[in-house]
């Protein structure tokens, strides 16, 4: 088929079957001519030698006596016989052994031409010319020559019989190609009418898009099949067309109505949304708010609690334990109204991570300080166990990672009867892990969950529930912000290990000779020549009144005192700037920094921690 | 009388170059290419079985003539020459015997004096073939020399001729009448 295609590109399959029938005909006609004329050809040649070398035979044996009593009126009687025989013999000749010419015969119609016989002849041998053939034979008697015999040959016959043979081929050839066109022609108009038909169908359904069209004439036969499969398929695509064409319809509507109705209720969730979002942030505000105005009194009731309790009014010990208990009251509410403050920030966002450089073991071991007065008050020892591989000085939310450090010891002491907690710190892989350790009453399994719920506070029935039920929360939530995650296990009856690994990088410089505190905090706090105010009635009256959170008072008090004392003048501006901004904390810090000892600075840290 | 009806006589022409062939010769030679043509059955050499004997009758010189072929192979035997002139009163088993004309009136006496009967019998006499003889020379024009063959006695005496030797034998219808 590649070579019809070959042969004639880009026709239809009508010309290609016509031209492959008049191929396959004309080339088994050749074939088949070509082999008739060969096999024609080579009888003929074969009959000619045949009967030529028969009747040289003949009259050969006929003449030898005639040659051997030299008789040669014999022997032209004998080759006048030839003139019965066929016309392709024009003359004949009969020579004695010696070679000398002794009988000759020349055809009757031939005998006006002057027909050459040569004189002598002495041996056998053959000569074809192109119209002219002459052979030559010895005639043997016992063995010896007793002559020879000279056959002249007139060729043209023979040749006209092999051209006849030729035009004869050639004539069947060509009345056979003919035939075969005629046929193929037939066959095309009979078999191919019908395909041409479909095809016609078929480009005018593609062309008009008209699905109605069927195509005609179905024969029984394959093509027939073909016909009726695609006038199936045609109803069956008109069919379809139909159903698609109503579904369509139908799709327009329903998708119409379903964005109309999904638009309304995108406008409500909008809406919703909108009031939801204004509903949380006044929420946020409203706790911040409310946690601010009510940190302001509880700091005065804790300050001057404190101030009673301290050694100079006359105060019976009833009246101290009364006042202790309100102490206590008032540093369990400031502690829960600071739970309420982180969460509402946590949960408004808005709480960030700070990169400060510090020292990780003195850290470590203030934090573990500022645990130990409650668990001192159960007799529970708290252990630091820091592996001497954990690089010392790094950089990181120190006090964060306080405030959760913190939140797991007091968690500890607070289930913990007996035995020891011990806070560790060991490197794994880049990052610092912080753990800790109890030896309490455990988590059941089924309660894992539940613990770092807001709110929630597991077997508070049966213990002297402290705290808001939060911390635990903020600490996952915290350590989150640290891209690190609060794991914990434990044995109900044996204890609970609380941990979490966190990247620390290290310092890239050294640490500067403030607070990590204070240089974090850029703009607001830094003052490296801030003169060292000497410490004295000045300082402990400031810390006094820090110590009970009276802003308002603090902030007074500096504006009073800065012409007072001018030495102290900057040291009041930054409190008085701290005031301002409502920075308890920094006002203790700041304070501890430049006038007390570590001890002294851990002691307030520990009067501000926990959780 | 059936004899001379089936006296069929053939005559054979061969040229007779005068000078330097003689007559005498061609009939010598004659005489011997006959043998080729001829069979003779295996019973005429049953006396002689490896000479095959030729007599010459009322012709010295033909015995001359034919005297230095003796000893050649004729019908795969030894050829024999003899002159029956001078030969004795001896019976002889002869295959061809030649009658010149000389021996005209002796010849049929002759026979009797010969076993069997398987005998070429030539001559160049013109009464031999209606004298009974098988074979005649005959002269013909131009110097030539042809022979003439007795059908009806050729047949009877059991010799085989070939179909090409009758073929040069020109055909001649006898007159009865001139039989003896």
């Amino acid at each position: 088929m590649n070579l019809i295609n070959r042969l004639i590109p880009g026709r239809s399959i009508q010309a290609k079957l016509a031209g492959a029938i008049i191929v396959i005909t004309a080339s088994c006609l050749t074939f088949a001519c070509t082999t008739f004329w060969l096999n024609n050809r080579r009888i003929t040649r074969k009959n000619f030698d045949k009967i030529v070398s028969g009747v040289m035979e003949m009259i050969s044996i006929n003449s030898i006596a005639s040659l051997y009593f030299e008789d040669s009126d014999a022997a032209r009687e004998i080759l006048l016989s030839l003139k019965a025989g066929s016309d392709l013999i024009e003359g004949a000749a009969l020579y004695q052994a010696d070679g000398h010419l002794f009988a000759t015969y020349v055809r009757p119609e031939n005998r006006s031409e002057d027909l050459f016989f040569p004189g002598l002849v002495r041996s056998e041998g053959k000569m074809v010319e192109k119209s002219r053939a002459i052979i030559t034979r010895e005639v043997r008697f016992k063995g010896a020559t007793v002559g020879y015999l000279l056959f002249r040959m007139d060729m043209t016959g023979y040749h006209r019989q092999l051209a006849w043979y030729s035009v004869q081929a050639l004539v069947i050839a060509i009345l056979s190609v003919l035939l075969g066109i005629f046929i193929s022609l037939y066959l095309k108009r009979q078999l191919l009418g019908p395909v041409s038909h479909l095809v016609d169908t078929v480009k005018q359904i593609s062309r008009e898009k008209e699905f109605s069209i069927r195509a005609r004439g179905a024969s029984n036969d394959e093509i027939g099949d073909l016909i009726n499969g695609f006038n199936e398929m045609i109803g069956e695509i008109q069919k379809r067309d139909h159903e698609l064409e109503r579904q369509r319809v139908g799709l327009e509507d329903q998708v119409s109505t379903r964005t109309r109705d999904l638009t309304g209720a995108n406008r409500e969730l909008k809406r919703l949304n909108l009031e939801l979002s204004r509903a949380n942030s006044a929420k946020s505000d409203f706790l911040s708010r409310m946690s601010h105005e009510l940190k302001t009194p509880l700091n005065g009731i804790i300050g001057y609690t404190k101030l009673l309790m301290k050694g100079d009014s006359d105060l019976g010990d009833m009246e101290t334990e009364r006042l202790s208990v309100v102490l206590q009251c008032g540093e369990h509410l400031l502690l829960m109204i600071n739970d309420i403050l982180d969460f509402s920030k946590i949960e408004a966002g808005k709480f960030e991570i700070k990169n400060i450089p510090f020292d990780l073991a003195p850290f470590v071991r203030t934090t573990a300080e500022m645990a130990r007065s409650k668990a001192r008050e159960k007799g529970l020892p708290i252990v630091i166990d820091m592996d001497q591989g954990v690089s010392s000085r790094v950089t990181g939310d120190y006090q964060r990672i306080r405030q959760v450090l913190l939140n797991l010891l007091s968690n500890a002491v607070k289930f913990t009867d007996q035995g020891k907690i011990v806070l560790g710190v060991m490197p794994v892989g880049n990052r610092i892990r912080f753990s800790v350790t109890d030896t309490g009453i455990g988590i059941p399994e089924k309660d894992m969950k539940a613990i770092f719920k807001a709110f929630a506070q597991v077997g508070s029935v049966c213990r002297k529930s402290e705290g808001t039920g939060l911390g635990l929360a903020i600490s996952l939530h915290l350590v989150g912000l640290m891209d690190a995650r609060l794991c914990v296990e434990s044995v109900v009856g044996k204890g609970s290990r609380f941990w979490f690994d966190i990247v620390l990088p290290p310092q890239a410089q050294a640490p500067h000779l403030l607070a990590p505190d204070l240089v974090a905090s850029p703009g607001d706090l830094f003052l490296p020549s801030l003169p060292t105010p000497p410490p004295g009635p000045v300082m402990a009256t400031l810390r006094a009144r820090t110590d009970m959170g009276d802003i308002a008072g603090i902030r007074c008090w500096c504006g009073e005192n800065m012409e007072n004392y001018p030495e102290y003048s900057a040291f009041f501006a930054l409190t008085e700037k701290l005031a301002r901004e409502f920075k308890i904390n920094d006002i203790n810090r700041l304070i501890s920094v430049t006038t007390g000892t570590a001890t002294e600075m851990e002691q307030h840290e520990n009067h501000i921690g926990g959780g | 009388m059936f004899v001379l009806l089936a006296l069929v006589v053939c005559t054979m022409v061969v040229p007779v170059t005068a000078g330097s062939v003689s007559s005498l010769q061609v009939k010598a030679a004659m005489l011997i290419k006959f043998t080729d043509f001829i069979t003779w059955p295996d019973q005429a050499f049953e006396h002689s079985p490896d000479t095959f004997v030729m007599g010459i009758l009322g012709d010295r010189e033909l015995v001359h003539l034919l005297q230095p072929l003796a000893g050649k192979i004729i019908q795969g035997r030894r050829l024999r020459i003899i002159d029956l002139d001078r030969a004795g009163a001896k019976p002889l088993a002869l295959h061809i015997l030649y009658v010149g004309t000389p021996g005209i009136h002796r010849w049929k006496a002759t026979l009797g004096k010969l076993y069997g009967s398987y005998l070429l019998t030539v001559s160049d006499s013109d009464l031999f073939i209606s004298q009974g003889g098988i074979m005649q020379f005959v002269e013909k024009s131009g110097n030539r020399l042809g022979f003439a063959v007795n059908r009806s006695a050729q047949i009877k005496s059991w010799l085989k001729f070939s179909a090409s030797l009758l073929r040069l034998a020109r055909m001649r219808d006898l007159n009865p009448g001139e039989a003896p």
